[in-house]
């Protein structure tokens, strides 16, 4: 009897253990799937600027103190990349938007953005992922206007200083998104497969 | 009967389970102070030049609440664990009603998936499983049995943990690209 159940004790341990790595590496799939399922383009949050509206000049500090301007009319389209250097997508993603940043050069500027009081740390970060000939803006005001909910997340404004996309970018497929919805002229991706799911 | 008491083995396997948690969580922290000093930063409740000191003290009561869970029949690391994780839970709280839900938790494992109130959630029930140490233990002479029993629940404990971990980062990531 007694031996039967240390035997059962011991058996029962063992499925349980199997059963967690089981569990576990289901778990790992689900992560897996979602991220396969995540949305094709930038993701607009509802609130803040509509697309299509007028961006007012707005004064902004860089990191080096100096002024610098959003908005308004330019020579340049302009990426604002909204980061934070504890967000880790954030991270992960500043090679494809430098990227893109040396392959548009010729009418695209990008501009980096971010908030809080820790000028050194983001000193630091912006030298070692290399955007220190980037403007960097620190502005909370600029974040609050642009509607930014969530990081990453990016803007692209025109020559004549409309607001043309906006959205949290999670990938390369997002940010490119937001540049091909401006050249194909519609407010955002959800709204071009709207079109053509409607048409088709 | 009438007073609730707990078995030794669920008494070291709970204290077992928790220094192992803290330990982890410690030494994660320790082994890379510059990420967890920005992420105890992006939580904006301490002033900035308050923050290095800070993350050195959190690091190191992590630890001695990891050594303090290991002495018998002490509630020290009882007490000081359990109110570590509800300040946690306070800290995550407010960054939540701030709106401040894409920041990294920066709790074991954590990688950057956002903040939930199922984190707040989390750390209450950590708390609360910690706390059933303030119940007095039965005194019974274990056998080597029960120490198998003590290794395996501790290990399960742990694969939970990450099993929870694991899920909740899945749902928040999601919820933060479908909301």
């Amino acid at each position: 009897m007694e031996s039967s159940l240390i035997i059962s004790n011991m058996l029962l341990w063992i499925v349980v253990i199997v059963l967690m790595l089981a569990v576990f590496a289901l778990a790992r799939q689900i992560g897996v799937l979602h991220e396969r399922v995540a949305p094709v383009g930038a993701l607009m949050p509802t609130e803040g600027p509509k697309i299509g509206e007028l961006i007012e000049p707005m004064e902004v500090q860089l990191l080096d103190g100096s002024g610098f301007s959003i908005g308004g009319e330019n020579d340049y389209r302009m990426l604002i990349y909204f980061l934070s250097p504890t967000c880790p997508i954030c991270k992960s993603l500043l090679p494809i938007v430098l990227s893109i940043a040396s392959h548009e050069s010729d009418h695209l500027r990008v501009v980096f953005a971010s908030d809080g009081d820790n000028t050194d740390a983001h000193i630091a970060y912006a030298n070692e992922h290399g955007l220190e000939d980037y403007p960097y803006i620190i502005s909370q005001p600029l974040g609050m206007r642009m509607g930014v909910n969530k990081l990453p997340f990016a803007v692209l404004i025109n020559e004549q200083g409309v607001l043309r996309g906006r959205g949290l970018v999670n990938n390369r497929e997002h940010l490119e998104s937001l540049l091909q919805a401006d050249e194909m002229n519609v407010s955002s991706l959800q709204e071009y497969l709207g079109i053509t799911e409607k048409t088709a | 009967m009438g007073q609730l008491m707990i078995d030794p083995v669920v008494d070291i396997v709970i204290r077992g389970a928790f220094a192992l948690l803290f330990a982890m969580a410690g030494l994660e922290k320790f082994h890379d102070r510059a990420t967890f000093q920005f992420q105890l930063e992006e939580y904006q409740l301490l002033p900035v030049r308050l923050v290095y000191a800070a993350a050195i003290c959190i690091i190191f009561i992590e630890i001695v609440i990891a050594v303090a869970l290991l002495l018998p029949d002490s509630i020290y690391g009882v007490v000081m664990g359990a109110s570590l994780l509800m300040v946690y839970a306070a800290a995550i709280l407010i960054n939540l009603l701030r709106g401040r839900t894409w920041m990294d938790c920066g709790c074991l494992g954590s990688t950057g998936e956002g903040l939930s109130y199922w984190l707040v959630t989390r750390n209450l029930g950590l708390a609360a499983s910690l706390l059933l140490l303030m119940l007095p233990t039965t005194s019974r002479a274990l056998i080597w049995l029960d120490y198998f029993s003590i290794l395996f629940a501790i290990l399960a404990a742990s694969a939970a943990y990450v099993v929870f971990n694991t899920l909740l980062a899945a749902n928040t990531r999601s919820k933060m690209w479908w909301s």
